[in-house]
């Protein structure tokens, strides 16, 4: 895409260069020639996701990547979380399809958290009482509204039917952990690694190989919460620091929360609850005609923009407009505080074990709509790399 | 008709006689600290078995370092000549439970009297791996990991692959969080590790009898290995290893055979107290030949998770008292015939290596 639209540039450029006098029409062309080169230099990213589908954050966040030129996206990893993971396997690869970005390589990856469970879950809720929201153990989500995600439970191998149709591409041989840690090696220091669900996968590889933490650019998720009042897990939702991702599978989170990364950014439940996928947003998607927009316009909902926030802000980070240093973690005891965000402040003194992390609390919103309507009425398949990435 | 029949069973017969002679596949999951010791010991046990076909040996950290414990697998099989079994990498560290922190909560609890690759006492950095007393290795290890080696052998060989664990149990719920098939996949689980009520004196095990190293060293892995869904599991606990002793005559009677292998399991025979335990041979041995298990007890075992004083300790229930978490019985060696146990490992280590495949 880079191509034709810098060639266009090139041209008003020199037509404005033969009017001013040639120094400045050789400053002019240097800097444009810089436009197009940096352009090109897209962010090699690995998307995890626990992706249900169709449609929802989970969806809409992957399809932020997939519409936009400025990634390089060297694989999607699934892992489950809001659904299982052979489910959402199925549901991104059909996202590919739709999105015409089959070029991008889906890697199945964990079925289950490391330690916590559904009965484990179950045993909680008896002692401490019922979550609001289990992701993929939810038995009959009793949400406000009714959607198509009011459904009974179902056990990890059954994939039902797909609203959205079945997909005719497969998901790459291979496990995501194993992929991550390959990509990560083929590109030391420059891969984004991006999580917008459990972090099971980023655990799994960090243990087969620690170091993927000082190989990788950047950890950037969706996660863990602070002063929230609405959108934890909890009864009412009244806990900020009962977040779902972290909560369904705590020690992957302290696992990732403790890696030596160069460089760590949190999105969390604050910043997401700042956001609202309205009637309106729907609207304006709908208003351009692709596959993409036909899809987004069956199956989205209104709602938090959990995940979209912390794809569109590697795109353009003046989107978050403040932005706080905390040591984070999470809590791994297996009592009435399992699963929970743990914060200290950038001055305190913590056990060296213990990171510093960006978390974004403050958001632009008009702008973030903004970029997101953009991107999603974008021409499908515009973002397709020439390369053929094969990992 | 009578004479295609007849073909059938002389087909049959030979087919069942092949698979009567085939040797019981295994992989060694191991902390290969050394040279010599319980660690590498146990490994000869098996290659040295007729009956036994090692697939591979993955290596992870526990008594040592990762790398240099892959440094000491790797030379002995230079030395005993069957560097055809893959030495693979395994975990470098445990899952959750790192080292700064188990200092910090020893101060709290108490010291532990053994704290493996963390300990203060032969504390080296993970990556370094310092000049091997007996030689360096010119081998090198597999490429692949421990966790993605177990997943595609088990795969390649379902329910005929015995999984070995004589140490921390990281890549074995690295493989079973990768693919959760991994354990039904196997033929069984035989491991080193867990302690319900050792008689002894040790002062290892005096004051917390319910405390093991292999479970201490990374506990979540541990409770992660005892609630997935083996077929078997048989575990050889501190109760029975500390019945063990390694004797500097058994050592003597071993070197007398004059062969590579022999003259290194003398050379770095450590004589007790401590040291001497036969903690992973005991599981190798009574695996080859479970008469050597004289009491047995099935009980359900799990890993204390509270990450107060008991963190790592051995939980047990029977079948009357479980909690109503769906885990597999496990069988637990209680009593040996020593004096049989102590001649089949002296005969094992005096005969001649068994050829590669």
């Amino acid at each position: 895409m880079n191509g034709p639209l810098s060639v266009r540039f090139s041209r008003s450029a020199s037509i404005l260069a033969d009017r001013l006098f040639p120094g400045l029409a050789l400053i002019l062309l240097w800097i444009l020639c810089c436009i197009p080169a940096s352009a090109q230099q897209r962010i090699k990213i690995i998307v995890d996701q626990d992706a249900r589908g169709p449609g929802t954050s989970d969806q809409q966040a992957l399809l932020v990547f997939l519409q936009s030129d400025k990634f390089d996206v060297l694989g999607i990893t699934t892992v489950s979380g809001d659904q299982w993971v052979k489910e959402e396997t199925q549901h991104t690869l059909r996202t590919l399809e739709i999105a015409d970005r089959t070029d991008v390589p889906v890697i199945e990856g964990a079925e289950y958290p490391l330690l916590n469970s559904k009965e484990e879950s179950e045993r909680w809720e008896a002692l401490y009482g019922k979550f609001e929201y289990k992701g993929c153990w939810t038995d009959f989500f009793k949400a406000q509204r009714s959607t198509i995600y009011d459904m009974p439970y179902h056990p990890p191998d059954v994939v039902p039917p797909m609203p959205e149709g079945e997909p005719r591409t497969k998901a790459q041989p291979g496990t995501a952990a194993a992929f991550i840690v390959r990509v990560v090696h083929k590109y030391p220091g420059q891969v984004v690694l991006w999580a917008g669900g459990p972090l099971t996968n980023y655990a799994l590889a960090l243990k087969l190989d620690p170091e993927v933490a000082t190989l990788a650019k950047e950890f950037v998720m969706m996660g863990g919460g602070f002063y929230s009042d609405t959108g934890g897990i909890d009864p009412g939702a009244h806990d900020g620091r009962r977040e779902f991702n972290w909560w369904f599978d705590p020690e992957a989170a302290r696992i990732v929360l403790r890696a030596p990364w160069k460089k760590i950014t949190i999105t969390p439940i604050d910043i997401s609850v700042k956001t609202h996928l309205s009637p309106e947003i729907r609207a304006a998607i709908a208003k351009v005609k692709t596959p993409v927009t036909e899809y987004l316009d069956k199956y989205s909902l209104t709602g938090f923009m959990w995940d979209e926030i912390a794809g569109a802000a590697l795109i353009d980070p003046s989107i978050i407009t403040g932005e706080k240093q905390y040591y984070m973690d999470v809590d791994i005891d297996h009592g009435a505080s399992y699963g929970k965000t743990l914060f200290w402040g950038s001055t305190a003194e913590v056990p060296p074990y213990l990171h510093l992390a960006n978390v974004q609390f403050d958001i632009d919103a008009p702008k973030f709509y903004k970029l997101y309507i953009d991107l999603m009425t974008r021409p499908p398949g515009q973002a397709r790399t020439s390369h053929t990435s094969p990992q | 008709m009578k004479r295609v029949c007849v073909i059938l069973f002389a087909c049959l017969f030979i087919c069942t006689c092949g698979w009567a002679q085939g040797r019981r596949k295994i992989i060694i999951d191991q902390d290969c600290s050394g040279p010599g010791g319980s660690n590498l010991q146990a490994p000869l046990v098996l290659i040295q078995s007729p009956q036994v076909d090692v697939l591979g040996i993955t290596v992870v950290s526990g008594d040592q370092w990762r790398d240099e414990e892959v440094a000491h697998m790797l030379r002995l099989l230079e030395i005993i000549g069957r560097t055809d079994i893959p030495v693979v990498p395994g975990a470098a560290f445990p899952l959750v439970r790192n080292r700064e922190e188990s200092i910090l909560w020893q101060k709290r609890y108490g010291t532990v009297a053994y704290a493996g690759a963390w300990d203060p006492r032969w504390w080296h950095e993970p990556s370094v791996v310092p000049a091997l007393p007996e030689g360096m290795p010119a081998t090198k290890p597999s490429s692949e990991d421990a966790a993605h080696f177990l997943v595609r052998m088990v795969h390649e060989y379902p329910h005929e692959i015995t999984i070995y664990e004589g140490g921390p149990m990281t890549d074995l719920a690295l493989a079973i969080s990768i693919d959760p098939q991994f354990p039904s996949l196997a033929k069984e689980l035989v491991f080193m590790g867990g302690s319900l009520n050792p008689h002894t004196d040790d002062p290892e095990f005096t004051n917390n009898p319910r405390h093991e190293f292999n479970f201490w060293f990374d506990p979540d892995a541990a409770e992660i290995v005892l609630r997935a869904g083996w077929k078997k599991i048989i575990c050889t606990p501190t109760d029975i290893s500390i019945k063990t002793i390694m004797t500097p005559a058994m050592a003597k009677e071993i070197e007398a055979a004059g062969t590579p292998l022999a003259r290194y399991v003398a050379r770095y025979f450590q004589p007790g107290p401590g040291s001497d335990y036969m903690w992973d041979e005991l599981a190798a041995a009574a695996w080859i030949d479970p008469s050597l298990i004289t009491t047995q007890e099935t009980r359900f075992m799990g890993v204390d998770l509270g990450r107060g004083a008991g963190y790592g300790n051995t939980l047990t229930w029977t079948k009357n008292d479980q909690p109503a978490f769906q885990r597999v019985s496990v069988d637990i060696q209680l009593d040996l015939n020593a004096p049989k146990f102590y001649r089949m490992f002296v005969n094992l280590m005096r005969a001649p290596t068994p050829p590669a495949n």
